[in-house]
């Protein structure tokens, strides 16, 4: 092949799409970046650089106890959603190891456990304040029905009280229990099926136990899926905002808000864009050093037979 | 297998460990509880819900678990011309449909380059396109919202439409890549040797090959553009040209405001058919393009 003629495919073919991927996704990556250095009200054409004070403000929220905006409680808020992750991706391996073994109807739940996913969150969001609307969602209209009055709890409540958070806030918890299941049932389904079935047999015939092949063959070699669900659960729980925003907005949010409901006030409320974007890298910064850190640190521990 | 003895002795614990085991008797009911319950977790407010689009709201205080008197389909009438749930649909079904043709366009065609074509920079471009998997989609809001200020796109559909097909393309473009490369080159070098041009080669030749991993990355970008939700509610303000989970994220509101329930669960439904056709063709294309997408990436 003519190497000119090679290049009058090359170049129409890939030049179009990586200007646009340039221009409108990577540009205003690096610009997100670089204006967060920057005191900036948007409407203004003056940007003020003003160093690390974006930064600075932001820790100091962090750390501030009394700080007005209560930036901790919101980050407590991303930390309880975390905790729940965690739950969902233990319950996913479970539920992945059982249905990998094919029990009646095994289709029919990796099916219906995986189908929140395709689910837009404020379509979640909506059908789940339905479901435990107070005077008409089901949920509740059933537990009185049963005699169960005092388990019908005001579900979307923020203004009740639980252990550590509002119920609300459980409820958001549930709701990404719910969604996330399937997600990491499938995850975990298909790196069980990757483990080589002579590896189990031979283990078998050595004498090893039942029990004894789930810890030490199939545990170990799905441990890379663990450590990259995690690190899933990380940025997953950092970024929740649609689902309290569509499940709150008639409420007091103090009870319910994360740090990118924070982010979106400032930038889209408060016009404080450069801090706002301070945040956000914030976020990107936690999240790559997750990611980091469990290929550094847990990588090696990585079994291949 | 001569005698029983080896039959039910050595064959049993050649079989791989059943969860029965590892978890003992009680361990393994709970396990099946739990399952249970959740699989009515997920169906049971879907079909409640349907159930309810045909009730009266007198039925839904009263009557929560009978079936409706009368089906109401007018419930089905009002949330089509008060919530605009036509609308939405339209304008979701547009933008998707556009974002769509883009991406799978634009994305075939950088993946079929960078997997077919060694020129210098091949690696560096591809590389580009990678890195922007690992960067948050909210890093950019804020200026790609003044960058389509600038250039007239915010609040219009084309705005969405060019986002939408930028940021999807990483993903397209790193499946897609490595898809092509599975593909055998003999039926590509015998077009050439024919005579076809190098178009002809992709559209001809490569295209149909590809048929099986261009359908799993476009159902995965279909969805992923119908269900986006942030990047449309920051740039779209007018009604009119809202998509689905903006209508969806209303829904509440214009149910409680109104106080008209059934239009309220008429218009939930509506605006999950689509969702629910396309999962119940493609759920398998769908779960493989994730596992590609977390395990491989």
């Amino acid at each position: 092949m003519l190497e000119r003629e090679k290049w009058k495919l090359i170049v129409p073919f890939i030049l179009p799409g990586l200007l646009i991927y340039l221009v409108f996704a990577l540009y205003p990556s690096a610009r997100g970046i670089y204006v967060s250095f920057f005191n900036w009200s948007g409407l203004t054409r003056n940007m003020q650089y003003v160093g690390l004070a974006n930064f600075a403000k932001l820790w100091k929220e962090l750390t501030d106890p009394k700080d007005f905006y209560n930036l901790r409680i919101y980050l407590s808020h991303n930390l309880f959603l975390f905790c729940w992750a965690l739950l969902t991706i233990f319950l996913g391996l479970v539920v992945a190891a059982i249905i990998n073994n094919k029990p009646v109807g095994y289709n029919v739940f990796r099916v219906t456990y995986f189908f929140p996913n395709v689910l837009a969150l404020p379509a979640i969001a909506v059908l789940w304040s339905m479901t435990l609307n107070p005077s008409f969602g089901i949920v509740n209209m059933t537990l009185k029905a049963i005699g169960l009055e005092k388990l019908a709890l005001p579900w979307m409540s923020l203004q009740y009280d639980f252990p550590l958070f509002k119920l609300g806030l459980y409820t958001v918890g549930w709701i990404g229990l719910w969604g996330g299941l399937g997600w990491y049932m499938i995850l975990f389904l298909a790196s069980i099926q990757n483990i080589p079935i002579e590896l189990v047999e031979a283990a078998t015939i050595d004498g090893a136990s039942k029990a004894k092949v789930f810890w030490s063959i199939t545990i170990p070699l799905i441990w890379e899926t663990v450590r990259t669900v995690i690190v899933f659960a990380v940025i997953g729980s950092l970024s929740g905002f649609a689902l309290n925003f569509v499940l709150f907005e008639r409420q007091a949010v103090k009870h319910a808000d994360l740090i990118l409901s924070y982010y979106y006030w400032q930038a889209f409320s408060n016009n404080k864009w450069g801090y706002a974007s301070a945040i956000v890298v914030g976020i990107f910064i936690v999240t790559l050093t997750a990611s980091i850190f469990s290929y550094r640190f847990f990588g090696r521990e990585t079994v291949q037979y | 297998m001569t005698t029983a003895d080896t039959a039910t002795g050595k064959e049993r614990k050649r079989t791989p460990a059943t969860p029965a085991m590892i978890l003992g008797k009680t361990g393994w009911v709970i396990v099946q509880v739990f399952l249970w319950l959740f699989f009515i977790s997920v169906v049971f407010p879907m079909f409640w819900t349907l159930l309810t689009s045909f009730k009266t709201s007198f039925e839904l205080y009263n009557r929560p678990w009978g079936l409706p008197e009368t089906p109401r389909w007018d419930n089905y009438v009002r949330a089509w011309a008060k919530m605009h749930v036509g609308t939405y649909l339209f304008n979701s079904l547009f933008v998707s449909a556009v974002s769509l043709f883009c991406i799978m366009g634009i994305g075939s065609m950088i993946a079929y380059a960078l997997a077919r074509y060694d020129f210098p920079g091949n690696r560096v471009i591809y590389f580009i396109f990678i890195a922007g998997m690992m960067i948050p989609g909210w890093l950019a809001f804020i200026p790609a919202w003044f960058l389509h200020r600038s250039i007239g796109t915010l609040g219009t559909h084309a705005g969405l439409i060019i986002q939408y097909t930028a940021v999807s393309l990483p993903f397209t473009v790193f499946f897609l890549q490595a898809f092509f490369k599975t593909l055998p080159k003999e039926l590509e070098e015998s077009a050439i040797i024919d005579g076809a041009s190098l178009y002809m080669v992709f559209w001809r030749v490569m295209m149909p090959l590809a048929k099986s991993g261009m359908l799993t990355i476009a159902v995965f970008n279909f969805l992923g553009v119908w269900n986006e939700f942030m990047w449309a509610l920051i740039t779209i303000s007018k009604d009119s040209l809202k998509t689905l989970p903006l209508g969806m994220s209303n829904l509440l509101e214009v149910g409680y405001y109104q106080t008209d329930w059934g239009a309220m669960f008429a218009g939930f439904i509506i605006m999950l058919v689509p969702t629910f056709i396309i999962y119940s063709i493609f759920q398998n294309r769908l779960t493989e393009g994730i596992t590609v997408g977390a395990l491989k990436g």
